[in-house]
Formats: structure tokens, sequence, C-alpha cells
């Protein structure tokens, strides 16, 4: 069993799997009691559990609701060509207790990373970031920094230039990149904290980190660099796009957007137009460096 | 007319946002806001209302004339209609 805390949240890990836990090793601690328990499992073929559909979106994860009475949840990834069931995650409606199953396959044995495992580590990622509704938290599609201990996050659709916003402030200001694609948010004692977490998109940039989240910057692309406060409405409208949402389950979405609504009640959110240069970062400096907006 | 089964709407720091549940995710791409008549319309219609109902349900709830309440409506429902989310 291997112990891991994420976002103040402690999840344990059981069985090997050397790909999983070298993704995660930055967040490991002494192996403790924790409430959330993923069970990680290599078979030879995976059955689908009864389960009653609830969305199946092409290329991307397939969800279920458990049948015959049972409480809680399977997301599932089918192989290309064969259709076998290649991950399959199966969890309580509390997103404590989850098994991922991934099938041996050797069909990917010649790729440095076996998509298999890269899903499976993904899963332990859909586990925390719906156990995490649970505790006044949610993950946002977003580029994070600590910047003299102040947190920041940026956030637009893929290919606006967040990463590359975000190299700015790396570069001119010594900031630190705790997560560059799915940045956890938490409000505890009434204040908002944004996390590092393993789970950080194509660059894998991140670090175990927290800090007070002073301003989230919607980023815009455009000829001049402007910035300005957005109100509530318009926030709402930006960010819920950004927002990893349980579709699955009204239960749950009522928690995310209730986690959604304090978060924005309590950061202030702008709107950066930008060129992909220094000035811009300059601007979004300012705003937070004096508070001014 | 009837919304269709599968949308949440929600107050949200003020506004009012349709969220889809399911697999109306993969059908409905994007986001829908409404004000406060058009959140009521909603509210109605989701348990099935025709213009004629949606009307006088404005016209008790707001200090506006019938003909001004209609093309509030008319608006409102067309607007709802446009983004497929009627039965």
């Amino acid at each position: 069993m291997h112990s891991f805390r994420i976002a103040d949240l402690c999840i344990n890990v059981h069985g090997n799997n050397e790909y999983i836990l070298k993704r995660m090793k930055d967040y490991s601690i002494q192996p403790v009691k924790c409430a959330v328990n993923v069970k990680i499992e290599h078979c030879d073929s995976i059955n689908l559990p009864e389960n009653s559909y609830i969305i199946d979106e092409n290329g991307t994860l397939n969800w279920g609701s458990k049948a015959n009475g049972e409480k809680g949840f399977y997301a599932f990834k089918k192989m290309p060509v064969t259709e076998e069931i290649a991950d399959l995650l199966d969890t309580d409606e509390d997103w404590e207790n989850a098994i991922i199953s991934l099938l041996n396959s050797d069909i990917y044995k010649d790729r440095e990373i076996d998509p298999i495992h890269a899903i499976a580590f993904d899963l332990v990622g859909t586990v925390f970031r719906n156990h995490i509704l649970f505790h006044d938290g949610i993950v946002i599609h977003a580029s994070s920094i600590i910047h003299d201990g102040k947190g920041v996050i940026f956030s637009a659709p893929s290919g606006t230039g967040k990463s590359t916003h975000v190299k700015m402030w790396e570069r001119y200001k010594g900031a630190a990149v705790i997560n560059d694609d799915t940045p956890p948010v938490r409000v505890i004692d009434g204040k908002p904290i944004v996390y590092g977490s393993p789970w950080s998109g194509s660059s894998d940039k991140n670090q175990n980190g927290k800090a007070p989240l002073e301003a989230i910057f919607i980023l815009e692309q455009a000829p001049h660099n402007s910035v300005c406060r957005l109100d509530n409405q318009e926030a709402v409208i930006r960010l819920m796009p950004r927002l990893f949402l349980p579709y699955f389950c009204d239960k749950l979405m009522e928690l995310a957007l209730k986690n959604f609504e304090n978060i924005i009640s309590l950061v202030p959110v702008y709107l950066l137009k930008c060129r992909p240069d220094k000035e811009a970062m300059d601007l979004a400096y300012q705003c937070i460096d004096n508070k001014k907006m | 007319m009837k919304i269709k089964s599968g949308f949440m709407l929600r107050d949200i720091a003020g506004s009012w946002i349709v969220v889809p549940l399911g697999q109306r995710v993969v059908e409905f791409n994007g986001l829908m806001t409404l004000n406060e008549s058009g959140a009521l319309i909603w509210r109605k219609l989701e348990g099935g209302a025709e213009i004629d109902d949606l009307v006088q349900v404005i016209c008790s709830e707001y200090d506006i004339d019938e003909a001004t309440a209609r093309i509030d409506v008319e608006e409102i429902v067309e607007s709802i209609r446009s983004k497929n989310l009627l039965e």
C-alpha cells in the first residue's frame, strides 16, 4: 500500500503499478489510514459489469451507473478496433473505495508509455477530482503558479497560450508552476487554496505545493494587452466551461456548483486579453500586486 | 411545450445557468444563461406549459402589460427552442 497526500486529502493506492506510483511519487507520505482507497488490478480480460449507461462520449471515457440497487459508478475506456475494455473504474458513490482494472496487453509494448497505464493514472485522478467535491473543492482546467506565496490561476480554452503565459512568470518572476493543466482548489476555513497535483497534462509540470488563491485570470488572445475585472455573471460564464463537472450525477453536480460558487465569491476573476509577451505578464502582475483593479 | 429531461437550472452567484446532465452533455455543447424571468419560464416549462400560461405567469409576477409580456415570453421560448431543449 502507498499513501499520498494531494490537496490535503489522503489517498491510499493498493497494488503495484510502477507507472502510476512514479507519477505520484512527489505526493507520497508515510503509510496512513486514508478515507480514499484505490485498488489497482491487472487483468487478462475485463468484463463490463451490468450498468445503466449514462454518457457515451466517443474517444473519451464512458460512464455508467451501477445497477441492481447498488450505488456507485463505472467509468471505462475501450481498446480501439477490438472494443475490449482496456481500463475500468468501479467506485462507490462517495468516491472513497475504487477499483481500477487494467488490461494486460502487449499491443503497446513498443511504446515508451503504455496508454493503458496512462489512462489508469488518469482514472486515479478521476477518483481524486470527484472525491474533492465532498471537501469544498473542484478541479479547474488551467495553469497555476505560486509567486511570492500567492497562488494564481490562468484559465482558457486549450491552445490559447496558458502554458506560454505561465513560462513568462517562471522566467521573469521566478514563479513556480504547481500544476500546468488541472489544479485543484479548495475553500478551507473560508479561504481559497490552490494546490499542486500530479495530474498536469502533457507538460506534466507540477509541484507539491499550495498557496492562498489570490486571483483567477481568463486568458484571451488579442492584438493588444489589456485587463479588466469580471463581474460574477461574466466570471461564471467564462469559467464554467473550464471546470471538471460531474455530468454523470445530479447530486455531485450540485456539490460541484456550490463549491464553484463559493470560490467565485472569494476570488477576483480577471479577463486578460493578451499577446504572448512579457507586457501581458506585467499587467497581470500589477493586478495581483496592487489589487487596485 | 415541455423542457427535455436531463437539464438542471441553477443560480450560480446571481446568474441562472442551464447545466446538462448525463448523455445530454454530449448533445448540448455550450452554456445557456437565463435572466430572472427566463428562469421563471424555464421552471414552468419543466412541468409543461403553453405560451398563454407563461404570459399569465409573467404578468402576475411583474408589473407589465400582456402584449409586452407575450413578446418577452415568445423571445425566451424561441431561445430555448433554438437550443433544442424542448421536447
